[in-house]
This record gives C-alpha cells, structure tokens and sequence, in this order.
C-alpha cells in the first residue's frame, strides 16, 4: 500500500468540552496509481480529513504511514504530497507560469520546459505570461491542477476541484482530469459530494457520513449493495437495500 | 458635478454637490488658505529666502528629519509586522483585548509620550541606567512607540482577510514555513506594508510635541525648526521655506500610500475562518517579540504613574492636590483642572466638525462613478482629504493667525479657531475609519432597496447610514482622543486664558520647580487616563478600520 491510515481521528477544541470529532476513527489504504474518491455529504469531514492526510491539520489520534514509514509528524512542506482546493487558490501576485513553477523553484529544478509540458497538458498551451486573475473559473482550475502536477508528489489530493465551476464545465473537466490522472499514473485523492463526479474519476470511492467511514467500494459495488439505509439514501438509491432487506422507513 | 450615475435626478445632484462643496469649502477656507498665506510670507520680499535651506543648520535638520523618519519607520515595521501575525492570524483568549491595547499609544498626547519618555530614561527613571535622555535613540524610540500600532491595524487588517489557504498550498507544495513567508504572505502584504511604513513616514517627518520635548536645543525636526523660526526669531521668509519642503515631502509619501491603499484592494478578502489558526510552535518567534514588545510598551506609562506618586517627602497624592491649583510661583493663569474642562469642551466641538465634515465626505467618496474623469476626480478630492494629515499642525496654526484675523473672516478673538484646528488633525482619520466600511457595502444591498420602493433618501438611511452607524461613533471616539491630544496647532492658537490641558502640561515642564514638574506628571496622567478611558469605549464598539490606513 501507498498510504495506510490507520484510526485517524480529529477533533476541533477538546473532547471535555463536548466537541464532535470532525473526523471519527478513520482507517483506509491507497494502492500506487490508484485514485480513491472520498464521497459525503457537506459538512460530513472530509475536507478535515484530507488536511489531515498532508498535515495541514494535527491529528487527535492515529496515524499516517507512506509506504510503511510513519509520517504523522513529518511537517507538511516535506511529505512530497500536493493539494488542489475547490477554488484553486492561485498566487495572485505571480503569473500562470510562475504558479505552475512553484514547486520546481521550492526543490530548485529547472522550470521552463517542465511548465510548458504542464499547460499542454491542461490544456493552456501559451497562457504562461497571462496573470491568473485575468482567467476564467475553469481555467483558474487547469492552472492549479497543473500546479500540483509540476513536482510528480507521491499523493495529489484534490478538494472538490470542480465544485465551484458550471455543469456543462464540470463534466468536460472530470472526464479531462479522469484522462489526466491515468496518463500520470497518478495516485490521488479525491473529495467530492458530488456521486457522478466520484464515480467518473476514482476507482474506488469511500462514503464518509458524520466524520466516519461508512462504505468502501468500487462504484459498481457501492451502487449493487450499499451498506446502510444512509448509504443508500445519499447515493439515491430510493429502492430495496439488496443484501439489507427493506430500508428503515 | 455629474460624477453619478443617476444624472435624471436633479435632486440627488444636489446633494452630491453639497456632499462635496461643504468638505472642500471648509479645507479651502480653514486649510488651504492659511497654508498658502503661511507659504505666500515667503514670497513677500520678492524671491523666497531659499537660503534657508543652504544654512549648515536646516541642512542638517532635514538630513535628521528624514533619518530619524526612515529610521523610525523601518523599526515600526519589523516590530509591527509579528504582531499583526500575533494578533489577526493566530486564534487565542485575549486575542480581543490585546487588539484594542495596541491602539492606546497611538492616541496617547504627544505631550503625555513625550514626559514618559523623559520620566522613564531620566537618572534615576525605570531605564535611566541605559543613558538614554536627551539621545536620537531616545527620539526614535517614541516615534516607534507612537507607530506601532499604525503598522499593527493596517498590515493586521489586510493578513486577516488573506485566505490562507494560498498559504497551505505552498506548504503542501514542499515549501518550508520561512520560505511561504517570504515567497507568498509578504508579497501579498506588501501594498498595505508600503501604505502603513509611508504614513508612518509621515507621522514621524512631521512630528512635533514629542521632539520638543525629547530633543532639547540638540535635536530638532524640520517642523520644531519651523516653529522656532517662527515664535522666536521672527523669521516667517525662511520658516515658509521649510514649511514648502516640508509640503513637498509630505505629499509625495501621501500618494505613495494612496497609490499603495489601491493596489491591496486587488486581493480577495475572506472571513477570519479561512485565516485564523491556533498558535503552533512555529509561532514562537512572533509571540516572543509580540509578547517582549507589551510590556516595553506599557513601561513609559508605568514610570509616569510612578513617578506622579512621588512628592518631596517620599510618597503621596500631593502632585495630583496640586492641580486645582495653579502652580507654585503662580505658573499658570488658571487651575489644571479648569484646563481639563477647556479640553474636553473644545474636543467634543472638533469632533462635532470633523464627524460631520467626514460623513458628508463619505457619502460621496463611496460611490464608484462610472465615468473616467468622475473617478479622477474623487480620487483627488480623497487625496485632498488626507492632506491636513501631514501637514505641519504649527504651520497650520501660525497660518490661522497670519489670515484669519482679517475682514472677511476675523475669528482670532473667537474661541471655534481651536476645535477648528483639531477637526481638521482628526478629519482624516474619521475619513479612513468610516469610509472603508461604507465601500465595503455590496451597491446589490442599496438596489434591493431601492426596487423595494425606497427613495433615494430612504435608501441612504436604511442601508449606508444605518451600516456605518457604529463605525461613526467609533471614528466619534477616535476624534475626541485625537482632539483631546492635540498640541501642534493648539499652542499656537488657544488663549492664555483658556488653554488645554497639552498646552498647561508644556508650560509646566518648561517651568523651574520640582512642584510644577510633579504637577505636570500628574496632569499628563490625568490626560491619558481620559485618552484611555475614550479608546477603551471605542474598542467597544468593534471596529476594525480605527487606525487604519
């Protein structure tokens, strides 16, 4: 396995005082190259999750191991990870080509020819010298993907990359980062609410409901036999739970 | 002025009109005239004395002037900066208190700073081992006192609306702590870094009551310089001289900061939610120098607190007996306590001005016109209102002397030429204190009243006034602190008969008798105490543009 958490728990304030924790118990596992897709309703922790996975959040308890070494309290900036946030998130000061460059210039490799293999790759062949308040939503998103490209991380995490864009926008844009991930040989992980949004890009999806994992599956096995009356309620599966029998009224 | 956009309503013309004309009658009348009168006294023999400006002596004092500007500027960034961190990015208890303590020295009496100083590194004082009294140092150390907070409010009020999550995608990126500092969180601080260091400048390159206090006949500042030239040697040509450099100085910083004011509005602000963290121990640093610089802050005021408390014969309350009096040897023409009266009746005057002058201005400043030269012109008429903010309270006051004595306006028998004086210190700092909230209002809010079936009228008062109702009485507060203090213009222009508090409070340090000295620490208590307990109302009142530039 790429990366092992084991009963990762995170809870904002302490528990004395009666805090739920944002993310309950958590255990999972991510093979090389696969893309795992976190699915759950808002609010139910998996963006708080995915800090904790790159250490932008501090654990309550459990741990993270990359394969097989313990990086709990590694510091984030040395995981060798990337993040992508729903709303890209660009350096407003620097250029297209000085964000995707970032993380070249951060571990001083050369930037040039790597940037403009990375906006072929998105799709933005020559918007290099454009300043990044000057692009569109979709645009703004190909940028910050290619941005998390540029050093090869070990894991890129996307945070609801295409949640803030149009419908029409957004299934042009899975199907694109679907492609792009493959090609890659990318390992990732992938937040969404979205089930069709899951369901495109990962090979496996986790259902996460109140800050605990419920299911883990491949689409085709989540849809043929959802673990709960809940799963199947949010995956809209309004019917006979099969293996369940009828659902809770 | 057709600068709006509802141009089919004659009606709302109008008041635009009186929106603008009222504030810019007012500065044209009771600052640009007697500005350029104390400037025209230097053309009144033909050329102007530039001499002056050859003498070995204003050479250095501009040379000092700068330095101790640059100097002082500089020093309150470094020292600002981690404390802006401390306290607009970090989540902790007393996050609200502290807040509203930065803000003390930078109201405290030019006049109360100045005596702490001295009290505070005399021999024998809290730091007089140090050797300090009577230095530069001393001189640039409360120039930082007063500033700090000018750094902490402008630079704090940008990082706290900075999403930081651009923070953590760089870190994520593999950047190290130190290197997203320098790489991303100052280079998106750095326009309301630039703003704050150049109204620093500003403070400091005009600062007056403080250098006369601490600097002696030794040290000196192009505006002590001026008000020597002018009450002791008569010499109004070369005076004017100077009051022109000065000038000129002074507004190239002010359209620095206004050039830098409008570039950090690029950035996309966001709720404390996505800037605000609990302190980790990366923070150790910041916390040290914010935690170091506390209680630094707070040793002036304890000296003078201490050494009020002190009478000839060891302890007691006997300097704060004394000021019902008017000194030994008669050293004043009326009780201190009397002069406190005088002080709190002219603020609260100068704060009735400059609230009204300011929110007319406003009003107007909000709007975003459509047309070009519309916003030409309010960015001037903006940069007009800043003006009284640097330029030098002594010349302003020798120039009400110089023109306002005169037919058709002959007011210097006439007791509104102080509160008048101290409106216009304060009218710029009402100004960034309201108008920032009103541009913040989404123009959707004033059209969905509007296509409710508001008048124009009604809009004004349903959505902008009622919006910036607490900012007001905030800026209220800010003025009458900034009124109460005012020492500048107020020396020049108050009768003796009914002098302020700052104007008492200089007499008697500059008076023989350690009975008069003891009086004055007790008055300058006194004044700070009020100054605080104004400042402790305002930070009530929750507004975070007070002090902001």
């Amino acid at each position: 396995m790429a990366l092992e958490i084991s009963n990762v728990t995170v809870r904002f304030g302490d528990a004395a005082s009666g805090a739920r924790a944002a993310v309950d118990d958590v255990s999972l596992d991510i093979g090389t190259g696969e893309v795992l897709g976190i699915l759950g309703p808002s609010g139910s922790g998996k963006s708080t999750l995915l800090r904790a996975i790159c250490g932008l959040e501090t654990l309550s308890s459990g741990t993270v191991l990359w394969d097989a070494a313990d990086i709990t309290d590694q510091p984030v900036h040395e995981r060798g990870f990337a993040l992508m946030f729903q709303d890209g998130q660009l350096f407003t000061h620097q250029s297209v080509a000085q964000n995707v460059g970032y993380a070249l210039r951060v571990r001083r490799l050369p930037t040039a020819s790597r940037v403009e293999q990375l906006l072929a790759l998105v799709g933005l062949t020559g918007f290099g010298d454009r300043r990044v308040t000057s692009l569109s939503g979709g645009e703004q998103q190909r940028v910050a993907l290619a941005r998390s490209l540029a050093a090869s991380p070990r894991l890129l995490l996307l945070d609801e990359p295409l949640s803030s864009l149009d419908r029409e926008l957004r299934e042009r844009l899975a199907r694109d980062l679907r492609s792009i991930l493959a090609t890659t040989a990318q390992t990732a992980i992938f937040v969404t609410h979205d089930q069709d949004e899951a369901f495109a890009v990962s090979d496996r999806v986790a259902i996460l409901i109140d800050g605990q994992l419920v299911q883990v599956g491949t689409p085709t096995q989540l849809r043929a036999a959802p673990a709960s009356a809940a799963v199947a309620r949010f995956l809209g599966l309004d019917g006979a739970v099969p293996g369940q029998g009828t659902p809770n009224p | 002025m057709s600068v709006v956009r509802a141009r089919r309503r004659p009606s709302a013309i109008f008041w635009m009109a009186l929106g603008v004309g009222v504030p810019l009658a007012f500065l044209a009348v009771f600052f640009v005239w007697p500005v350029l009168a104390m400037v025209g006294r230097g053309f009144s023999d033909g050329l102007p004395a530039f001499e002056v400006l050859t003498r070995p002596r204003t050479l250095r004092l501009i040379g000092l002037t700068l330095a101790q500007a640059a100097i002082a500027s500089i020093a309150s960034v470094l020292i600002g900066l981690p404390i802006a961190h401390v306290l607009y990015r970090l989540r902790f208890r007393a996050r609200g208190l502290l807040r509203a303590l930065v803000i003390v020295p930078f109201v405290m009496p030019t006049v109360v700073v100045g005596v702490a100083f001295r009290t505070l590194l005399r021999e024998g004082g809290l730091l007089g081992f140090l050797e300090l009294d009577g230095t530069f140092v001393a001189i640039l150390l409360a120039l930082v006192y007063f500033n700090i907070a000018v750094v902490v409010r402008t630079v704090g009020g940008t990082w706290e609306g900075l999403d930081s999550r651009q923070e953590e995608a760089a870190q994520v990126l593999g950047s190290p702590p130190r290197r997203v500092f320098f790489t991303i969180t100052l280079p998106r601080l750095a326009p309301s870094i630039v703003a704050a260091a150049s109204i620093v400048f500003l403070f400091c390159s005009t600062a007056f009551g403080v250098v006369l206090v601490l600097g002696g006949s030794r040290f000196g500042t192009i505006e002590t310089e001026i008000w020597l030239l002018t009450t002791q040697f008569l010499d109004l040509r070369a005076a004017s001289v100077l009051s022109i450099a000065q000038i000129v100085i002074v507004a190239g910083m002010l359209l620095l900061a206004t050039r830098a004011r409008g570039r950090s509005t690029a950035e996309r602000r966001v709720g404390a939610l996505h800037s605000a963290r609990a302190p980790r121990r990366s923070d150790a640093l910041p916390i040290a120098v914010a935690a170091a610089t506390g209680v630094l802050l707070s040793l002036p005021i304890i000296a003078l607190v201490l050494r009020s408390l002190q009478v000839r014969d060891g302890w007691g309350v006997g300097n704060y007996l004394a000021l019902a009096g008017t000194g030994s040897r008669n050293a004043l023409v009326v009780p201190v306590w009397q002069a406190l009266g005088n002080s709190l009746v002219i603020a609260v005057q100068a704060t009735a001005i400059a609230v009204v002058i300011a929110l007319a201005a406003s009003l107007v400043l909000s709007r975003t016109p459509r047309s070009v030269p519309g916003q030409r012109a309010l960015e001037l008429f903006d940069g007009v209102l800043m003006l009284p903010l640097g330029v030098s309270a002594v010349t302003l006051g020798f120039g009400f002397l110089v023109t306002l004595n005169q037919p058709p306006l002959d007011l210097r028998s006439s007791p509104i030429l102080v509160p008048i004086a101290q409106a216009l210190v304060a009218l710029p700092l009402v100004v960034r204190t309201i108008l920032p909230v009103l541009r913040g209002i989404d123009p959707r809010l004033r059209e969905s009243a509007a296509v409710l079936g508001s008048t124009p009228w009604r809009v004004m008062r349903d959505v902008d006034l009622s919006i910036v109702a607490r900012p007001v009485l905030a800026a209220s507060g800010l003025a009458f602190a900034v009124a109460l203090g005012e020492f500048g213009a107020t020396t020049f222009l108050s009768r003796p008969d009914r002098p302020t508090l700052p104007v008492v409070i200089y007499r008697l340090i500059g008076l023989p008798g350690g009975d008069n000295f003891g009086m004055a620490i007790a008055a300058a208590v006194v004044l700070a105490a009020v100054t605080v307990g104004v400042m402790a109302m305002v930070e009530r009142l929750r507004v975070g543009t007070i002090g902001a530039f």
